[in-house]
């Protein structure tokens, strides 16, 4: 293959030859003066935002970090105390209703309160959920000479 | 100012300290042989400006990972006529454009062009140019223009050195035929 230097270019190419190379193009003033420095600009541009946006996602992950420990911690702390204070409260308001209703209502009232029927009722349910018969009872109080007053007396 | 090598000004960049200092050092001394390369194949200065503000900011994007495999130059023309080349694909798709005829909008525009200073002959030339296809366009432009060596284009080009001396030689003979019968 035939390579292509000026002689050659003179021989296969004789009217390009003759054409004069000078350079045909041409830029708007300052252009190479100008061109480092809009560079420049760019590459400022292209990492202030980015390094910015990368301090600014860092803080906002190290804000989200420590708002969702506070929180996690104040609903730990919320949870493991909040018992004990629900306790001291009910006992509270128990103590309270203690003083305020049973310890006013003496014995003859809260007998008051039941009728002789209702009695009646519960004694017959004792009987007959009861195993042990009346006359197992009287056996029981004769055997272990238990007198009938020291029962009333004592129950 | 101190004309620094290829190799210190890579130094230099390497540090951090002085990366901004070399690098507009690297643009001031690259930037006139890419923008007078790119132009030649976009023709349009405003285009040119744009491929070239990207092939040097990929300059500052990709340099620290530069291997010294081959030259720094080599390496700025290689992405410079990638990112040509891409430049003027995305043209033709964009406006759904036939290959031809871009260069013919192209030839058109430099009538126009208020930065372009050549003659009739030069202008008759630059159409010449225009005629051919792409890559062996490049080649023309860089072994007319820019005397590059063959070994230099091969590196440059990812092309064997005889297609490239092939290429450039059917260019030459396609440049002449157009400007005698134009």
């Amino acid at each position: 293959m035939e390579t292509v230097d000026n002689e050659e270019l003179k021989k296969i190419a004789p009217h390009l030859h003759k054409i004069e190379k000078k350079a045909v193009f041409s830029t708007p003033d300052n252009y190479f003066e100008k061109l480092p420095g809009e560079l420049q600009d760019k590459i400022n541009a292209r990492i202030k935002p980015k390094k910015y946006w990368v301090a600014d996602y860092k803080i906002a992950f190290a804000s989200a970090s420590i708002f969702v420990f506070i929180f996690v911690g104040i609903r730990y702390y919320s949870s493991t105390s909040s018992a004990p204070t629900k306790e001291i409260a009910n006992s509270e308001m128990l103590q309270e209703f203690d003083t305020l209703y049973l310890a006013s209502a003496d014995e003859i009232d809260l007998a008051d309160q039941l009728d002789d029927e209702s009695l009646e009722s519960a004694a017959q349910q004792i009987d007959a959920g009861s195993d042990i018969s009346s006359s197992e009872i009287e056996d029981y109080l004769i055997s272990d000479n238990i007198d009938i007053a020291t029962i009333t007396n004592e129950f | 100012m101190q004309e620094y090598s290829d190799k210190e000004l890579l130094e230099k960049f390497r540090d951090e300290n002085t990366r901004s200092y070399a690098f507009n050092l690297l643009v001031k001394k690259y930037q006139k042989r890419l923008y007078n390369h790119i132009r030649r194949m976009l023709i349009d200065h405003d285009d040119t400006n744009d491929v070239l503000q990207n092939v040097l900011l990929k300059m500052w994007n990709n340099l620290l990972n530069f291997k010294e495999d081959s030259q720094l130059f080599t390496w700025l023309y290689r992405i410079a006529t990638n990112e040509s080349l891409t430049f003027l694909k995305k043209k033709r798709t964009k406006f759904f454009i036939p290959i031809v005829d871009v260069e013919y909008q192209l030839s058109k525009s430099l009538e126009d062009d208020n930065y372009f200073n050549g003659d009739e002959i030069q202008l008759k030339l630059q159409k010449a140019i225009l005629t051919l296809p792409e890559k062996q366009r490049l080649v023309f432009n860089m072994k007319y223009y820019e005397d590059f060596k063959y070994e230099a284009m091969s590196d440059v080009l990812g092309t064997s050195v005889g297609a490239l001396k092939a290429s450039y030689h059917i260019a030459v003979k396609k440049i002449e035929e157009y400007v005698l019968s134009h």
